[in-house]
């Protein structure tokens, strides 16, 4: 009997795997054939000579050797990412954080500045890209119009090697209404009575911030940062279409020469090996955040 | 159940696979007075300027057919080459292609584009009728890979009333660098403020570069042996000259105008910002629909009338698909489109030079134009830089380092040492890997 009731038990636990599966397989092929393929095809690519038209050949180690010893824009195009990267992250965290908490007051027409903050998220990177090429222009650029009133010569943001590099850092900035909006929600999820005992109890504004509001997001900063890091290290469209890599490599970035190797030289190979290294330093960094992420991120009924 | 659902599933699936490949077979079979298509991918899109008269040139071949039938599709020149870089290895291109003459080595090397000598000398094709220069730049161990279509290299145009304005006689452009730098600093105009208002000259304005002045001077980026030259002294000199004429009238100001001109996209002797720039030949057409009193003139040389100008050419290449009848039928259609015929008109109709000299000189129209008898002349003292295997990325390595010096973030001769280094290590990578 009891064993006759179990079969039938794990049939239906069967039946309903497979069913699970039938629901997740548009997916399951989706990730199959476009995600896991091309990382695999890649992973072999990447110790081979491969020109897209010619068949690969099999050169083992010898393009990571060739990156790391004998590749100055290697170096260049990774210490120009990082800059990169360690600038606008944590830029672009404050300035999220800042507008998210400029939202989170009770103001009129809040639904509408929140609309206004998200809506160059949307646009496509390369509208905003050339949007802001007419903003940065030296001449007649808006930003450099609007300096001249203060009687400031402004500079040539993106033809001078100085200011490249920071100038693409200020636009990074256009973007933050997309976490901007994962702050607000984590901002109404700070409980009410917090600011109440803190207020009994005499806590300014600051002293709120830091000990109540801050504490009570870390885990939305903590998501923040890891998909900012993740997304600053692959940090292209601008450049490409804005600077186009230049002045003299200021702006220069890994994705950049990644796509210079593959699509402008036909190397592959070459190619594959530099989107490994990179996808190897992602998961190092975001590992690292992950470790030390018990030290400063709280999460609630812990 | 199930099974039975499955199977019938199955076979379905099977009978709808065999009728498909029933269609395939009955294709690969060849009717009696079918025509043989090819395909052919170009660079003129709908609304394209030069399309018309392309269009009309497949429609008189076509015509002229009883066998072939060319089918066509225009893609804009910017997607143009990354959709040909997808599509020769998944072995979805087309039969023909309009390509770049001084890089068919690469398809060649890669053997996916058919080597035409065999072709030319069977039906006994002239070559000579093509510029000797397309010889230079197209040919490897003495086989063409594509025959050339149109092309050309750089001449001087100038603002005739910008001449008279500043006291210069319009009939007399200048004839050598140096002349080009003292009329230049006669054309320059500044404003009260010291902004300038007119450019006289900028070396790197209109379509020029670098590689122009090299090629100007008769010097060279490698040898026969393609070992890399990059710093040589005489290159050295000639960048010097470049970064002076880049910076004198004021580095920040002529930056920010190369930036507003790249900005806009308008080209700044165009739009009335300098007086003089190289440009390529084929903006015959753009000069001759604008409103600027213009001349042209040969590109000034170090001395008078010895100048080189760099050019380049499209070709017509024949991809290899396996299908002799299609090889056939393509290279019937790439002599009709480079014939003297279809090029002459092309030339005329499109103010765009042909690389067949016998069609350039025979024509009347060209004849009787002083702007193309400067071409003609210009077409003589054409020169390439041929496609490096061993470094076809040397031109991304030496770029950076010239913006560098005219940014005198570097002095020319350490900007060329840095740039022959980079190239001489890019070499040896190449070598590691092959």
């Amino acid at each position: 009997m009891s064993s006759n009731k179990k079969g039938q038990s794990t049939k239906i636990k069967r039946r309903e795997n497979l069913t699970g599966y039938a629901f997740a397989s548009p997916w399951l092929l989706g990730f199959l054939v476009f995600t896991l393929y091309p990382m695999c095809s890649s992973l072999y690519y990447s110790f081979t000579n491969y020109n897209t038209m010619k068949a690969p050949k099999w050169v083992g180690l010898r393009n990571y050797i060739i990156i790391f010893t004998s590749d100055p824009l290697f170096w260049k195009s990774l210490w120009n990412t990082i800059y990169y990267a360690v600038l606008s992250v944590p830029l672009g965290i404050a300035a999220g954080v800042l507008i998210a908490l400029l939202l989170n007051q009770k103001v009129k027409g809040m639904r509408f500045f929140r609309t206004i903050f998200y809506l160059p998220t949307v646009v496509s990177s390369v509208a905003v890209s050339l949007l802001w090429m007419w903003i940065l222009e030296p001449n007649f650029g808006l930003l450099n119009n609007f300096l001249k009133n203060f009687g400031i010569i402004g500079p040539g943001w993106l033809t001078d090697p100085a200011w490249s590099k920071n100038s693409l850092i200020l636009m990074s900035l256009w973007t933050v209404g997309g976490g901007m909006l994962i702050y607000l929600a984590a901002l109404q999820d700070v409980p009410e009575s917090l600011y109440e005992a803190a207020t009994i109890d005499g806590a300014g504004a600051f002293t709120k911030f830091f000990k109540i509001t801050l504490p009570m997001i870390t885990p939305t900063l903590f998501y923040n940062l890891i998909t900012g890091i993740i997304g600053g290290l692959q940090v292209f469209s601008q450049a490409f279409i804005m600077t186009n890599g230049g002045p003299s490599y200021s702006t220069y970035f890994y994705g950049y020469h990644l796509y210079n190797k593959a699509f402008t030289e036909y190397q592959m190979g070459y190619a594959s090996a530099l989107a490994w290294i990179l996808l190897v330093m992602t998961l190092g960094l975001s590992l690292i955040v992950f470790k030390t992420s018990n030290k400063w991120v709280y999460y609630e009924g812990k | 159940m199930l099974n039975k659902r499955m199977t019938s599933l199955f076979l379905a699936g099977a009978m709808v696979l065999s009728t498909a490949m029933a269609g395939c077979n009955a294709a690969e079979v060849k009717a009696e007075g079918e025509k043989t298509t090819i395909t052919y991918w170009h660079i003129f899109p709908e609304g394209d300027a030069f399309k018309p008269v392309h269009d009309e040139l497949i429609k008189r071949f076509n015509e002229s057919q009883d066998e072939i039938y060319v089918e066509d599709l225009g893609i804009s020149f910017f997607d143009f080459l990354s959709k040909m870089d997808t599509a020769i290895p998944a072995g979805t291109g087309p039969d023909v292609a309009f390509m770049d003459l001084t890089d068919s080595l690469r398809r060649a090397e890669a053997g996916v584009i058919v080597n035409l000598t065999p072709y030319i000398e069977r039906d006994g094709v002239d070559m000579n009728q093509f510029y000797s220069w397309t010889h230079d730049a197209g040919t490897y161990n003495g086989d063409w890979y594509g025959l050339p279509y149109s092309g050309g290299g750089r001449f001087l145009v100038y603002n005739k009333d910008m001449f008279e304005e500043a006291g210069l006689d319009p009939e007399q452009p200048p004839k050598t660098l140096a002349e080009l730098e003292e009329y230049a600093d006669k054309l320059t105009k500044l404003t009260d403020d010291g902004e300038i208002e007119v450019l006289g000259f900028h070396p790197s304005l209109g379509n020029v570069s670098f590689r122009d002045y090299v090629l100007n001077r008769g010097d060279v980026f490698f040898d026969e042996a393609h070992t890399p030259l990059i710093n040589s002294p005489e290159n050295v000199e000639t960048l010097e000259w470049y970064v002076n004429m880049t910076n004198k009238y004021g580095a920040k100001q002529v930056q920010s105008l190369k930036a507003a001109s790249s900005t806009t996209g308008i080209d700044p002797f165009l739009a009335g910002f300098v007086a003089m720039e190289v440009n390529v030949v084929d903006f015959y057409k753009k000069l001759s629909e604008s409103d600027i009193n213009y001349g042209v003139a040969p590109m000034p040389g170090i001395n008078e009338g010895e100048y080189a100008t760099q050019g380049g050419s499209f070709d017509l290449e024949i991809f290899d698909h396996g299908d002799q009848d299609k090889i056939e039928a393509a290279w019937e259609f790439l002599k009709f489109m480079t014939g003297e015929e279809s090029q002459q008109y092309w030339a005329v109709e499109n103010k765009w030079p042909s690389t067949n000299q016998k069609a350039m000189e025979s024509s009347e129209e060209i004849k009787s134009d002083p702007v193309w008898q400067v071409i003609l002349e210009t077409m003589e003292a054409t020169k390439v830089t041929k496609y490096e295997s061993t470094a076809p990325n040397w031109w991304n390595l030496l770029a950076p380092e010239l913006e560098a010096a005219q940014l005198e973030q570097k002095t020319p001769q350490q900007a060329l040492d840095d740039a022959q280094s980079a190239i001489e290590t890019a070499i040896e990578n190449n070598e590691a890997l092959n």
